[in-house]
């Protein structure tokens, strides 16, 4: 029972925090979890299965977009636009995945480089159907969810969403084979995993639920943007998931946690974000490659071992 | 009817010619013996066999259906399974896991009693719970070997089991893979340069060399055979 006490007391602490802080606290804890959310598709793919996606944030995008479309052009209701934006994502993750992996390692980051860079451009510029650089403005919030405490709920419950389909995913045995094919694809396969099959499923889930992110951060901001989709999100999404923790549960929060609370926390500009963040890299890579999650893991351990 | 045969199997990287026209058959169940001098195509032909790489011409064939060109996960639906050169196995999974890892690949639930039982017989049941990056060289070889009979094949390839293993676990090993054969009588076709090893599990050498099958027979033939030696020394 006690190891459900601190996720339930955590929990309780979060959805009550509309009524214990200031709006902009609030904000900022909305921010992350829409950082999360993408950060949790991309860690199933990064961190338990080795696939190092740098186009992550276009499938945000295709989301994003898709939403806006089907909520102010199509007129359709928010939550189905919000379901058809999220299988729209996964839907092209599946077809552009099963394209990139026909690469391998550093060629496969490449090309989903490449591809990440032709969606920012379809968004930047077709200016008939996504607004262009301009943005896409006037998308809806949900009906009982228009102000930032009802929102909150909403972005915190579409969080820990994706948090229980990557902790379901993890116990699996599905999720067994990703984490095999990342420690070694050849044995996998001389195991009977069907390799392209299942990292197109979980390129296809990662693009899924950045598609989610995407559509839950638009309808927040009120508008879509190409530069909220772009290359340099879609390294950040890379970073919060190195720095958070690759490969565990709890990597994509406390990372997105980091990124977004950090530089309001030491009030410095968004540029220096990345020089901190490219700064934690190298600390990280160096002294504790399992990320942030895994310094407090074995910290925990050395006091649980101290305690007995 | 064969249980497994190769005809006129080529393949070529780049300018070498791995294999040359290679081609045997192997009509049932039991162990077989699979020599032959540096860079003869050995693991290239089981490569070929798995389905790791296709051939550039020729065909294998599983009880007489054609399976050449096969993705690996296919074959091993099929039936075969293999052991590396390089000794493969999921450094971060624990020895259970890794035998598991052999009935989960295939769909199908672990049975964790018998993953315990095989790892008992080859003397690694203390290390059940422990990653297998934590294993001797030798260890991870017994584990790797262990999960490749764990999948149940009707053929079974293993490659150099003995490389890189010391002469204890090698006697273990041995006896393991005698073992596992009286119990669930399959094809096992191994590769080795271990000439006192092979003899005593196989009764039947396919000698390969530049790609070929230069020579079969009994242990004692292929000793005596001045082709074979030939072949070795020239």
């Amino acid at each position: 029972m006690t190891r459900f006490a601190a996720p339930a007391a955590l929990l309780a602490v979060l959805y009550f925090a509309p009524a214990l802080s200031g709006p902009y606290l609030l904000h900022v804890l909305v921010l992350c979890y829409l950082y999360a959310i993408p950060a949790v598709g991309l860690n199933l793919m990064l961190g338990y299965t080795g696939l190092v996606s740098l186009g992550h944030i276009a499938f945000a995008g295709i989301g994003g977009y898709t939403a806006a479309v089907l909520m102010v052009d199509a007129r359709l209701g928010y939550w189905s636009a919000l379901a058809v934006a999220v299988a729209a994502a996964g839907a092209a993750g599946a077809a552009i995945g099963l394209v990139c992996l026909r690469f391998r390692s550093h060629f496969f980051m490449i090309v989903t480089l490449a591809f990440g860079l032709m969606l920012y451009s379809v968004m930047n510029n077709w200016d008939d159907v996504t607004r262009g650089a301009a943005g896409f403005p006037g998308i809806p919030r949900p009906p009982a969810f228009t102000t930032l405490e009802s929102f909150y709920r909403l972005a915190l419950t579409g969080a820990l969403a994706a948090f229980a389909v990557q902790w379901l995913v993890v116990r699996s045995d599905f999720g067994r084979i990703l984490i095999a094919l990342r420690q070694d694809e050849r044995l996998a396969e001389a195991k009977g995993v069907n390799a392209t099959l299942y990292k197109t499923a979980v390129f296809a889930l990662g693009s899924a639920l950045a598609g989610l992110g995407g559509a839950l951060q638009v309808s927040f901001l009120r508008v879509a943007a190409p530069a909220s989709f772009n290359l340099a999100e879609s390294i950040n999404a890379v970073l919060i998931v190195i720095v958070g923790g690759a490969g565990s549960l709890a990597g994509p929060a406390l990372g997105a946690l980091l990124f977004v609370g950090l530089p309001e926390y030491l009030r410095v500009a968004a540029e220096w974000r990345l020089v901190v963040f490219g700064a934690l890299l190298v600390l990280i890579t160096l002294f504790a490659p399992r990320g942030i999650a895994g310094v407090i893991d074995d910290g925990w351990r050395r006091l649980a071992r101290r305690g007995r | 009817m064969s249980a497994l045969a190769v005809r006129a199997l080529e393949k070529r990287y780049g300018g070498l010619t791995a294999l040359a026209g290679c081609s045997f058959a192997i009509e049932g169940p039991g162990i077989y013996g699979l020599i032959g001098p540096n860079g003869a195509g050995k693991t290239t032909l089981f490569d070929v066999i798995a389905g790791a790489t296709p051939p550039d011409r020729g065909e294998v064939t599983l009880q007489d259906r054609r399976v050449s060109g096969l993705a690996p996960h296919r074959l091993v639906r099929l039936g075969i399974a293999r052991s590396f050169q390089e000794c493969r196995v999921f450094p971060e999974y624990t020895c259970l896991e890794n035998l598991a890892f052999s009935r989960i690949a295939l769909g199908s639930r672990p049975d964790l009693q018998e993953a315990r039982r095989l790892l008992e017989l080859v003397g690694l049941e203390t290390y059940a719970d422990e990653p297998a990056a934590s294993l001797s060289f030798g260890q991870r070889r017994l584990l790797e070997i262990v999960g490749t009979f764990l999948q149940r094949p009707r053929v079974l390839l293993l490659d150099e089991p003995s490389a890189g293993v010391n002469p204890a676990l090698l006697e273990i090993l041995s006896a393991f893979i005698l073992k596992m054969h009286a119990e669930r009588p399959g094809l096992l076709l191994v590769i080795e340069h271990n000439m006192e090893f092979i003899m005593g599990l196989a009764a039947d050498i396919i000698v390969m060399h530049q790609g070929a099958v230069l020579e079969r027979g009994t242990p004692q033939a292929i000793q005596a055979s001045p082709r074979v030696i030939e072949a070795y020394l020239g």
